[in-house]
């Protein structure tokens, strides 16, 4: 039963409350949530939504194989934790994980990264930024039911590559789209 | 920890007038968040609005009043209250004496906090000195309001939650996504149900991608989209008699329509007659239906025109009569501020349009020697931005109040600190939704801010005490006092309520849905024929008009983003660098890279932004986010261009912000190198 991150690029507004809950919740000075901007063609419409991404806690965690000081666990459900009074902060975490999702906390001088709320989900509760989503355009998924995970809806310099995410972006809805080109005759 | 929590509703000028809760420990606010139990937000907020704290307790926030010798020297001085009234009232005598009257005087106030104490106090001052100078007229939205009240009168606008009962909606030029992000979840809430959302728009918005129809139109065409849509509906006798029969002068618009030539309309929208074709069918059988018209559609030289054409449209259909037409509208600020007796006899006046503050002060006769500006923030949102600077460096003094040293404050002499949200009292309408209700106090006011109604009581009290009568402006009220005021006796009765600080907890104002199929317009109908449009010249059916011809070769649009308001919270840490957007093939013909600092120019001025290469727009179009520039003003390329309608319901017209032509360069080598 692998916990995953589902996301609905056709319900997300880009509000953020994502980031400002993870950021309230976790009581940190940034966000380890990020809502990214996409602006690209994907099955051969112009479009423009967002992704909301943290850690996708991977199958195949690139993190987990660069860490020096075996910082990293994961648990049955799939959830990665990671030990802060271990690291030493070297940055190869940071440098390896294709998402940025491990980020540098200057205050307590370690690396800290989404913990996907373990202690809310163990509580049987969602995780913050999942619960704060005004729109359910975030949620939390068993990744098994998920057949598709559309990775070409990512940003163009990302990829699910070898790492596995467990991250399911849902397809966008079907559109019928009348352009304008413009084009100018110089 | 003991906390008192306070109740707010942010005033910064956005649709939804959220509410917020704050909690406050130990005389400081901790935490800022949605609240719940607000009918229309619950408790959902933006990005930026829940970000406020960092405006309220920002570092470089204007604590105190301060005077700037020499002006734009960027060497300014605290100087206390008195001091500074002191000063700024010496200064305004001084031009009575010697013009004879206050019309040296001019006085800005701009949509910054549309609190109803704060859209109000500087204006009632400017009144109460009864001779002085006023620039008035909304820049903003004039043209459409005057749209919906040709059509309609003053018919009263519908309950937006209600548009997730719909099963058309029509999205005219809106992109809720940024704007308006409470009305999309109400959107979404449809969609899910199985309504089928239409955006129509030039930019592919994240609110476009989430339709199930995106049509990019060319830009100042939308009156030619919904006039064939029309035509189509017409030609194939899909309009129910009965509704067609019930309107204004049904019978000239008929033979209008019997005239067009579908084809010749389709060519100037761009847009494919599958598109109308399938709007039309979508119109007419899908009901109920839901039309918005956006704020930005209108802001082109026929933006008022084409909003009353997309307005005919849903009365045509029958959409409107049940509700189903929207546009923004201050209706629910009738419910407040009465007359004031202390400001009947303020015939003498002057007015200039905000839309052309720089050439109408230049033109005016006596001159404009001091300016007053609050709220407001002209050099990064009037037109002729170059000119108005021009101006404001040769004018005797300017009185500045708000938060920040933003451009035109660095051009200030006085900088008059105003309070936040959170430190002042306030009744506040929605221009969208129906709920009002009071602003507390938090906390007391930072540092010496005053709040616009105590610095205008302060202003007059100065000044009477060294000339009786110069001011008819109550100076003895307080803030409370003033709420008390706000609410007339017949707005009590009917909200049920004894006093202000019942209206903490929201109230619903009356929402009038069902007219009956009245309309408060001349002929009692809805008016395709209004005569109300040609007593102020212009076309009495809701004809095709043209869009002003390009002056140059782009167009540049200057829309709203999701991380600003018209020219606030770009103080917040995380608000990304300005950018000139372009199309990848437009790029690739000027052979510009992505983030080459490029030249966007036209006759007005010049402005200099690195490009950014976007799928999203017309290839002939570009888009700049409205934004404060660094030691630029994107409006210097903005002409004084006024839209062709905003007199009928307000004082002037409004600006054709989207009708601005520019065309780009790469900035030669030699001054790279330097």
């Amino acid at each position: 039963m692998p916990l995953g991150f589902s996301f609905d690029p056709n319900l997300c507004l880009g509000c953020r409350v994502c980031e400002t809950a993870c950021q309230t919740a976790k009581k940190l000075p940034f966000s380890l949530r990020k809502v990214l901007s996409v602006k690209k063609t994907a099955d051969r419409l112009v479009r423009h939504y967002f992704i909301s991404m943290a850690c996708n806690h991977c199958q195949d965690p690139e993190c987990f194989r660069v860490c020096r000081e075996n910082t990293c666990r994961k648990r049955r459900d799939g959830i990665i934790l990671h030990d802060s009074g271990k690291c030493t902060a070297c940055h190869r975490c940071i440098r390896a994980c294709p998402f940025d999702a491990p980020r540098y906390d200057p205050l307590s001088r370690k690396v800290i990264r989404c913990d996907f709320c373990h202690d809310r989900i163990d509580r049987g509760e969602l995780p913050a930024c999942v619960e704060e989503c005004p729109t359910h355009a975030l949620t939390v998924t068993d990744l098994e039911e998920i057949p598709q995970r559309n990775q070409h809806l990512l940003p163009d310099n990302k990829t699910f590559g070898a790492t596995r995410p467990h991250l399911a972006i849902k397809p966008l809805r079907s559109q019928s789209q009348f352009l304008y080109n413009g084009r100018l005759d110089l | 920890m003991s906390c008192a929590v306070f109740q707010h509703i942010c005033p910064l000028n956005c649709f939804s007038s959220c509410g917020l809760q704050s909690t406050v420990h130990k005389g400081r606010v901790v935490t800022l968040t949605g609240d719940k139990n607000h009918p229309y937000t619950r408790g959902v907020l933006c990005h930026i609005g829940s970000q406020f704290l960092k405006t309220c307790y920002a570092p470089n926030r204007v604590l105190f009043p301060m005077k700037q010798q020499p002006r734009g020297s960027g060497r300014w001085q605290k100087l206390s209250w008195d001091q500074a009234l002191h000063e700024i009232t010496e200064k305004m005598l001084f031009f009575r004496e010697t013009y004879r009257s206050f019309l040296p005087l001019c006085f800005f106030n701009n949509s910054g906090n549309i609190g109803l104490l704060h859209q109000g106090p500087w204006n009632w001052f400017a009144q109460s000195l009864q001779t002085a100078t006023l620039a008035t007229g909304s820049v903003c939205w004039g043209a459409g309001l005057d749209a919906v009240h040709v059509g309609a009168g003053d018919f009263p606008p519908p309950d937006p939650a209600a548009m997730r009962h719909a099963n058309l909606i029509v999205l005219w030029g809106a992109n809720p996504v940024y704007t308006a992000i409470h009305q999309m979840i109400y959107i979404q809430q449809a969609q899910s149900r199985g309504a089928k959302v239409v955006v129509i728009d030039p930019v592919i918005t994240p609110t476009a991608s989430q339709a199930d129809v995106y049509l990019q139109i060319r830009p100042g065409q939308d009156g030619a989209l919904a006039l064939a849509v029309i035509k189509i509906l017409f030609d194939r006798q899909w309009l129910n008699p009965s509704v067609v029969e019930s309107l204004h002068g049904w019978s000239s618009f008929a033979s209008y329509l019997a005239s067009l030539d579908l084809a010749r309309l389709l060519a100037k929208t761009g847009l494919p007659f599958a598109a109308a074709e399938q709007l039309a069918e979508d119109y007419c059988q899908l009901q109920p239906g839901a039309a918005w018209v956006g704020l930005g559609l209108q802001r082109h030289g026929n933006g008022g025109q084409n909003t009353r054409i997309i307005q005919s449209l849903s009365a045509l259909t029958g959409q409107l009569q049940a509700g189903g037409f929207y546009f923004a509208n201050p209706y629910n600020n009738r419910w407040f501020v009465p007359p004031f007796d202390w400001l009947k006899d303020t015939g003498q006046t002057r007015t200039i349009p905000a839309h052309s503050l720089a050439s109408g002060i230049a033109a005016a006769r006596p001159p404009v020697k001091m300016l007053f500006l609050a709220n407001a923030n002209p050099l990064a949102q009037l037109s002729c931005a170059a000119e108005m600077a021009k101006s404001m460096k040769t004018m005797d003094c300017i009185v500045y109040s708000g938060f920040f040293l933003n451009q035109t404050a660095e051009l200030a002499d006085y900088f008059l600190p105003a309070t936040t949200y959170l430190e002042h009292y306030d009744i506040q309408t929605s221009y969208w939704h129906s709920y009002a209700g009071v602003n507390q106090a938090a906390i007391p006011p930072l540092g010496e801010c005053r709040s616009d109604v105590q610095i205008a009581a302060s202003l007059a009290a100065c000044l009477n005490r060294k000339s009786p009568g110069s001011s008819l402006f109550p100076a003895q009220l307080n803030e409370t006092d003033w709420l008390d005021l706000l609410l007339p006796p017949a707005t009590r009765r009917l909200l049920g309520i004894r006093h202000w600080q019942d209206l903490i907890r929201l109230r619903l104002l009356p929402v009038q849905s069902d007219t009956a199929g009245r309309f408060p317009t001349p002929s009692g109908r809805y008016e395709l024929y209004s005569t109300t449009a040609a007593a102020y010249g212009l076309p009495r059916l809701p004809v095709y008009m043209p869009p002003p011809s390009p002056s140059f070769p782009y167009r540049l649009l200057t829309n709203h983003s999701r991380h600003g308001l018209n020219s606030q919270f770009f103080n917040l840490p995380d608000t990304p660098a300005p950018h000139l957007y372009l199309h990848p093939r437009l790029a690739q013909r000027k052979k510009f890279k992505e983030g080459q600092t490029v030249l966007i120019f036209n006759d007005h001025g010049q402005i200099r932004l690195p490009v950014h290469l976007t799928p999203t727009l017309p290839e002939d179009t570009l888009l700049v986010y409205q934004q404060p520039l660094h030691q630029q003003y994107l409006n210097s390329l903005m002409p004084e261009s006024p839209t062709d309608m905003g007199a009928i319901t307000g004082t002037y017209a409004g600006l054709a912000y989207y009708d601005l032509f520019v065309d780009i360069a790469a900035i030669p080598l030699f001054e790279e190198v330097l």
